[in-house]
């Protein structure tokens, strides 16, 4: 396990450097401009072909429809990896998030301004431990807990918030020991706010018993309280018996081993699966069942499991071919999928629970009128499989390091798209969302495109730097710096390194520290080690800053050099003027010639190296390299033709820059025409408006 | 009766073309004003970049993502799929939320002065599409009726924003509880379905009743404190002849949903037409087709208004003629054809204006 910070601890700056290499950034822009030649695949033999199996559950839980309440024996087998004695053990309970209005949650919600639940008295949820006791075993004694049990808020305090247990062991867990807890508790189901929860009879279940936290290596208890991020377990294996009224339909994490039939009307799912981090489940009377066998040549077959809504009949195919797709190119990419078996969970409309990934289980989310173009389910479906690899096998710590499985998934989703999807069409839903229109004349932006909608002096890329841990970043700043951010740093690095350079860091990222925790510092470590550049400068800039990119071409300007005017002094210091002979042009310029000057400027905070393009009305082109260090930089040129184009960064390598429109300037601008077509139509739809208005006179 | 209303209506409102061409030319230059202005903010966004190139004949949605986060104002309202049916959707589902009473300041001052404008001639139009009318100018009318017309529009707007301010939000709240729990998409397009329904009919009836209180005021030239009870008359001749009144409006509905389906057709495959005739979407000749289809769109629009208003003129007069509640049975109807031929053909009645001399249309 990779050496963690303490819970509350700032990621040190890795300065090695001042704020870059300007040299060696400046040999790597000169790199990336040449294609990387197709090197072969990291030869790193795979770390482990299963986890180290830390935290194992058995479980046995019993869902009472009637009350919307799970009550639960668990039986938990712990081994302390660490070399230091554990004297406490800390559990989750994450749903005591929705205990009430007071929790770090709710609070948090709040303050960023996310929705915040409108729940009536029987729609909150809860989570309680009833019993723990401390099973005997290696010279240890059983012992009954439950009154030591004490909830704590390591994070921020808050009194009311619920969501972290803990209770002390004597004596203490010795390193490499093995401990057995059995616990008995409840958790009432939320009405679903955020990702969990009931709605009618859909229940979808995630984050849903007491689960213990990540002991780490220097012998702290990880176990944030649940406020906005929410994944870090240790792997181990799971056994859980569920038992719900017997025609309803269960899809859960594993795979399903018996399904027996009870007396009292229920019936009783076995799931097993090993070597997995979570466990997640949803049961509902009306999801359909299909299912496809995945088949790829060099991968592991994958049976894929798709439960669906009646109403999304129309898109089995769909998911399937989505999911497919990704589990093929994630696999030849980054490394197989190991488990052999997925479950595609399409949740109903406004269950809230859409879009969200478990080990071995994730759910979709469409609509019921969502025609091809719309690119839904597809869009969802790439992103969930793709967190089977980064988050699923992957497992960094979500709530400090959001970042490292949103990022990363974020960036690798978008190469699926673009290979499988190229096609992207601007839509937009009518009448409370029910009635989608694609303008197939439209091509809709990713946000890995580019940071131009960022734009703006408040822009939220400002607020916080990435580096900042997830679960406290700014309010309203985790979506930007988890997902957006992230894929367009790794968007520019590839635009640096060659698509083939990139996938053999994932790669090898992927083969190292699957079942492992890896941190920022070891994915930075094995982007160096398989560049075989020192990218310092690059993460400086990127992850550890929170400035801005945006470059631009302030000026341009050429004038035909005339007949200079004034005087000159003669050879015998005489002074004369020029007169009608005037100067002679530089060498190789015929008389009458241009001169250019050029004036790029940085107006961010952040530089980076990047080419500077300009092109003359003759055709030919000068390409410059600017380091960015400077806030401006101005080339002079004298040619037998004026400037006719400026491109700062013209392969768009920087995809980080805010403003990726002021990067260019053209001689003969089209504006005028562009807004007379676009003013055009915007004029129609005021008519038309004002039409529509006018039908109350 | 419905069909000679419809017939005679569309008569009326074919003659009265100058008038039409007047309301056109008013929302052409209203809009036309405005949009030189959001003109002016696109290109000085777009400026001298390489953007404005694949905005000529493209879309470039790096630099609309750009745009959108910094236009104001006006500017701010512009958004690419506004283009064809988008514009439609866009007009037809803000008004019936009532989002556009609450949008762009600039916006809504220009749609009040265009409703104003309206008011003022539509008791000129009235006027026009009476069988019989007094003598006087068009204009002279429209001034003539227009505190009538403006005290009317004022009631049919407090009967809108009453829609909006409290039976929307009522029904809303009434749909709450039913829809708590719906997690079917295709019982929520019902739910939504039956609010926006429900808006619909009200604006439909609120627009009936507001119209034939105009109706009513232009043909029996009622003085204006009368005004303020014709809408009773108006509800009450809407409750006599529902089916002849609803009927009228639903066909002139179903023909601007023509229209604007139509319109959406063209908009959605204008990139093959332009295809077809060799032009691309940046050239003046691709921009004036859409433009020129837009114009027609709103041309038509303003014609099934103007249509609106005469065909219900018509079907008012032909029913006033008869007397109420008996039913349209063989003699009636050949009652009111001989009594609509006698006033076709008879000038210089006195009549519903109060003794003004009539002259036929």
């Amino acid at each position: 396990m990779a050496k963690r910070l303490p819970n509350d601890a700032t990621p040190a700056r890795r300065s090695r450097n001042p704020l870059f290499s300007a040299p060696l950034a400046m040999a790597l822009l000169v790199v990336a401009t040449v294609t990387a030649a197709a090197q072969p695949a990291s030869d790193d033999s795979p770390r482990s072909e299963r986890s180290p199996r830390i935290a194992n559950y058995v479980m046995n839980v019993f869902l009472d429809p009637a009350t919307r309440e799970i009550e639960g024996e668990q039986t938990l087998t712990w081994r302390n990896a660490t070399d230091h004695p554990a004297d406490e053990l800390r559990f989750h309970l994450y749903y005591n998030a929705w205990l009430n209005d007071r929790s770090s949650f709710l609070r948090h919600a709040r303050n960023a301004s996310l929705p915040t639940p409108d729940h009536g008295d029987e729609d909150w949820g809860a989570c309680i431990v009833k019993s723990m006791r401390l099973e005997p075993g290696d010279g240890r004694e059983g012992a009954e807990v439950t009154d030591l049990v004490e909830p704590i808020s390591p994070n921020d305090g808050n009194p009311h918030d619920r969501t972290v247990i803990r209770v002390p062991v004597d004596p203490p867990v010795a390193p490499g020991e093995t401990l057995t807890i059995r616990m008995t508790w409840t958790s009432k189901v939320p009405r679903t706010f955020r990702r969990t929860g009931v709605r009618g009879e859909t229940y979808f279940l995630a984050q849903w018993f007491p689960k213990i936290g990540v002991f780490e290596a220097d012998g702290t208890w990880n176990c944030h309280q649940f406020i906005q991020t929410e994944f870090f377990a240790d792997f181990g294996n799971y056994d859980v018996r569920m038992t719900v009224p017997h025609a309803w339909v269960v899809g859960a994490t594993g795979e399903r081993i018996e399904r027996r039939k009870n007396d009292d009307g229920t019936a009783t799912h076995h799931f097993i699966q090993n070597d997995v981090h979570d466990f997640a489940w949803t049961t509902a009377p009306d999801y359909i069942a299909h299912e496809r066998d995945f088949e790829a040549e060099g991968l592991p077959p994958v049976r894929m499991r798709l439960l669906l809504r009646p109403e999304h009949r129309a898109k089995k195919d769909r998911y399937f071919e989505a999911t497919a797709t990704t589990l093929e190119m994630y696999g030849q990419w980054f490394g197989a999928y190991p488990y052999g078996h997925v479950t595609i969970v399409d949740p109903p409309f406004r269950l809230g629970a859409g879009g969200m990934e478990y080990p071995t289980l994730f759910t979709g989310g469409t609509r019921w009128i969502s025609p091809p173009g719309t690119f839904s389910p597809e869009g969802v479906t790439i992103h969930e499989t793709g967190h089977q690899w980064w988050y699923g096998l992957v497992a960094n710590n979500e709530f400090e390091h959001a970042w490292l499985d949103e990022g990363i998934n974020t960036y690798c989703d978008r190469r699926v798209r673009d290979v499988r999807y190229p096609e992207r069409r601007m839509t937009r839903r009518y009448f409370n969302g029910v009635v989608p229109f694609v303008f197939r004349e439209l091509p809709m932006a990713l946000r890995t495109d580019g940071a131009d909608r960022y734009r703006g002096f408040e822009s939220v890329l400002k607020t916080d730097s990435m580096a900042h841990e997830s679960w406290r970043l700014a309010p309203g700043s985790y979506g930007r710096l988890s997902y957006d951010k992230p894929a367009l740093m790794l968007r520019t690095l590839e635009n640096l390194l060659g698509w083939e350079t990139m996938q053999r860091i994932l790669r090898t990222y992927f083969e190292r520290y699957r079942f492992g925790h890896p941190t920022p510092d070891d994915f930075f470590a094995v982007v160096e080690e398989v560049a075989a550049r020192d990218l310092d400068w690059f993460f400086e800039a990127t992850y550890y800053g929170s400035g801005l990119f945006d470059f631009a071409v302030e000026s341009v300007e050429s004038q035909r050099i005339t007949k200079a005017r004034g005087d000159r002094i003669g050879e015998d210091g005489s002074i004369t003027p020029i007169g009608d002979d005037g100067i002679p042009p530089p060498e190789g310029i015929e008389s009458g010639a241009f001169e250019s000057h050029v004036v790029v400027r940085r107006f961010g905070d952040t530089p980076f190296p990047v080419e500077v393009r300009v092109t003359f009305a003759d055709g030919e082109s000068v390409t410059e390299t600017w380091d960015g260090v400077e806030r401006w930089k101005r080339y002079d040129y004298v040619r037998s033709t004026k400037v006719d184009r400026v491109e700062v960064d013209p392969e768009r390598i920087l995809v980080l820059d805010v403003d990726s429109v002021n990067n260019t300037w053209v001689r003969d601008s089209k504006a005028r025409r562009a807004s007379v077509k676009w003013s055009a139509r915007w004029m129609v739809w005021l008519q038309n408006m004002l039409e529509q208005l006018a039908s109350v006179s | 009766m419905k069909t000679h209303a419809l017939r005679d209506g569309f008569g009326r409102a074919i003659r009265s073309k100058r008038y039409l061409l007047l309301i056109f030319l008013a929302n052409f230059a209203i809009a036309a004003a405005m949009s030189y202005g959001v003109a002016r903010s696109i290109e000085g966004s777009l400026g001298s970049s390489a953007s404005a190139e694949t905005m000529v004949d493209g879309f470039d949605p790096m630099w609309f993502d750009g745009y959108e986060t910094e236009a104001a104002g006006l500017a701010a309202t512009f958004d690419p799929r506004i283009t064809g049916v988008g514009a439609v959707f866009d007009a037809l589902e803000g008004f019936l939320s009532g989002k556009v009473f609450t949008g762009e300041s600039a916006i809504l001052g220009a749609a009040l002065l265009y409703i104003l404008f309206w008011s003022f001639l539509t008791g000129g139009l009235l006027w026009r599409f009476q069988m019989l009318r007094g003598e006087g100018s068009f204009f002279g009318n429209c001034g003539r009726y227009f505190p009538g017309m403006f005290v009317l529009g004022l009631i049919g707007g407090f009967g809108y924003f009453a829609t909006f301010y409290w039976g929307l939000p009522e029904l809303r709240s009434l749909l709450e509880e039913p829809m708590r729990d719906v997690v079917d998409e295709r019982q929520y397009a019902l739910y939504t379905l039956a609010e926006f329904g429900a808006v619909l009919v009200a604006f439909a009836l609120i627009d009936l009743i507001v119209t034939y209180s105009k109706i009513i005021t232009v043909v029996r030239d009622v003085r204006l404190l009368l005004v303020l009870f014709t809408p009773f008359r108006a509800l009450w001749f809407l409750v006599c002849h529902p089916l002849r009144t609803l009927g009228l409006t639903l066909f002139l509905a179903w023909a601007l949903a023509i229209l604007t389906g139509a319109y959406g057709v063209f908009g959605h495959f204008y990139p093959d037409v332009l295809e077809l005739v060799g032009l691309t979407s940046g050239s003046y000749g691709g921009i004036a087709i859409l433009f020129g289809a837009g114009q027609l769109y709103i041309l038509g629009r303003i014609f099934l208004k103007m249509f609106y208003l005469s065909s219900h003129t018509t079907l008012y007069e032909a029913i006033r003629v008869l007397p109420p509640f008996e039913p349209e049975d063989d003699e009636n109807r050949a009652a009111t054809a001989r009594e609509e031929d006698r006033l076709a053909t008879a000038a210089g009645v006195g009549g519903a204006s109060g003794g003004a001399t009539m002259t036929p249309v």
